[in-house]
């Protein structure tokens, strides 16, 4: 705990850690917001989220081998995601999609799985990352370093989540996403063919996922089984924002972040990761306290 | 509007249909069909099969016997969202709308089948779509709910959503499961007079269930009545008025 003090001595690291929280919580927001998608219109935990961000980052690093510049790695792996989501969802996700919750879990984990598997072998588990060509700001007298990607990522991923929640809102598609979610039966009775909204909703999911994955290569870096964390992350942001509500899952995804290096600082970087799992019990036991609660209120 | 068909066939045509849920039979060898541009009723006592012939002739759920035509195509296997694509939209007793969106989200939610370009699926709705939305509220008399959420909506004003968002489907055939039930009685006359200019002003030829033998009587001109998933008796209002069967099937002798 002598970091504990060292925040209070030097209070500029708090600025350094709440930053580098942001960047990165925006990430966590982007899949976390995908992931609600998914499990609002499906009715499916989509355990291999995190691998989709993994592909996402692999895809990204094939644009700089072919010697084109990483951020054109963004749309490639939004476009090579949203295809790959596509054909997951015929081939797999429509025979679980109305079935039971712990088989879709079975499945995607399969899915989760299968990817790591692949990327080992293609790419070796290597820690990798792709060097973006952007600097790096110095804020107060050099004591805070902002590289200048993760405010990138950070301003591309509230451009993006926005993007999708105008489209959600707005455009026929994403009205369709909406009406399927509320009232499938309804939707199909008005003609919507919902197997096609499962599968948009599907590839849009795995897109956001590819897009996420591209920044996180950037700004950070990444590996074949660095999936499940995210997954766990963007399961935690949903179970406290609740399903269809942007604004709480921008605000846990943010909060998870900077939590997140906070941690890392004050317990030592190799604990970070099991706050994060000891921050996920303790919100499940506080969800089914309040849930409880709330049951013996309604009596 | 809607393309003519060369042949002389009926719209609808239900022919021998059988509908069984394990042991128990809902609807056994029932034929019935529906001319283009009419009104026909449907009536019967409760559990008599109305709704399950309803739900066997869009789709949800598959018939055991016998076959099901929709402009001479024959539709007993096709799904439920084709089906609807093919211009046969129903209502349901309870109503299915989707509660968390606004009456105008509701009714652009059910556009007509031919609007489905690029543009069309990701771009914003068109203002002429808009405009007959409106249209249509204003015609069901929920013009100033227009910004409400539908789940805010009393049951009855659902009903009426429902009615509209069927119509902004541009169907051919709009199937009506109990079209008045729920509605307050004082409105129940503009509401006949609705459905009345649904079928004459816009074509749209109706197949309706209904409890209210005062009003299905004045409207439909023809009258198919089940009673324990048989079809009991069919014809004109005045026939089936007269029937005794009929009358004893509500009556409870059977």
């Amino acid at each position: 705990m002598q970091n504990l003090q060292l925040l209070f001595q030097a209070p500029v690291f708090n600025v350094q850690l709440f930053l580098d929280g942001l960047f990165i919580g925006a990430i966590f927001a982007l899949a976390a917001f995908g992931m609600a998608l998914v499990w609002g219109v499906m009715n499916i935990i989509n355990v291999a989220q995190g691998e989709f961000v993994m592909l996402g980052g692999f895809i990204t690093l094939l644009v700089v081998q072919a010697g084109l510049s990483p951020l054109l790695g963004i749309p490639a792996a939004a476009l090579a995601l949203f295809v790959l989501g596509w054909l997951l969802y015929r081939l797999v996700i429509w025979r679980i999609v109305d079935g039971d919750m712990f088989i879709s879990l079975l499945a995607t984990f399969g899915i989760s799985i299968m990817m790591q598997q692949l990327m080992n072998e293609i790419f070796g588990a290597d820690v990798r990352t792709a060097e973006s060509g952007l600097g790096v700001w110095y804020l107060f007298d050099g004591m805070v370093t902002v590289t200048q990607i993760k405010v990138a990522a950070f301003a591309l991923s509230i451009v993006i989540g926005l993007l999708l929640w105008l489209f959600l809102k707005n455009a026929r598609l994403g009205q369709a996403i909406r009406a399927t979610a509320q009232n499938a039966r309804a939707a199909r009775i008005l003609g919507v063919d919902t197997d096609r909204v499962y599968a948009a909703t599907y590839a849009i999911n795995a897109a956001l996922c590819g897009a996420a994955g591209a920044l996180v290569v950037m700004a950070w870096s990444i590996h074949p089984y660095m999936g499940l964390p995210y997954t766990l992350r963007s399961f935690m942001i949903v179970i406290i924002a609740g399903l269809g509500n942007l604004a709480g899952v921008i605000a846990a995804g943010l909060g998870l972040g900077v939590a997140e290096q906070f941690a890392g600082f004050l317990l030592g970087a190799e604990f970070q990761l099991a706050f994060v799992f000891l921050l996920l019990v303790a919100v499940l036991v506080g969800r089914q306290i309040s849930l409880a609660r709330k049951r013996q209120y309604l009596k | 509007m809607h393309e003519l068909q060369a042949t002389d066939r009926p719209l609808l045509e239900v022919k021998h249909v059988t509908k069984r849920f394990g042991g128990v039979v809902a609807n056994h060898d029932i034929s019935l069909s529906v001319e283009r541009g009419t009104i026909v009723g449907l009536i019967g006592p409760n559990g008599s099969g109305k709704t399950t012939l309803f739900n066997c002739i869009v789709g949800h759920h598959p018939i055991d016997e016998g076959e099901i035509w929709f402009k001479g195509q024959e539709i007993s296997r096709y799904r439920v969202d084709h089906i609807a694509r093919m211009g046969l939209v129903r209502t349901f007793q309870q109503t299915h709308i989707f509660g968390r969106m606004t009456c105008i989200e509701n009714m652009l939610t059910s556009l007509p089948p031919a609007r489905r370009g690029l543009r069309d699926l990701f771009g914003h709705g068109r203002r002429a779509d808009r405009a007959r939305a409106l249209e249509l509220l204003e015609f069901v008399g929920l013009y100033s709910k227009r910004h409400h959420q539908a789940g805010s909506l009393s049951f009855g004003q659902q009903k009426l959503l429902e009615f509209a968002m069927a119509l902004m489907n541009e169907p051919e055939m709009l199937l009506l499961d109990e079209p008045t039930a729920g509605i307050n009685p004082t409105l129940i006359n503009g509401l006949v007079d609705r459905l009345r200019r649904a079928n004459s002003e816009m074509g749209i030829t109706l197949l309706v269930i209904e409890h209210n033998m005062r009003v299905i009587m004045n409207m439909a001109e023809y009258i198919y009545c089940l009673a324990h998933g048989e079809l009991l008796a069919s014809g004109p209002p005045e026939d089936i008025r007269n029937d005794q069967r009929v009358i004893d099937a509500y009556l409870g002798v059977s």
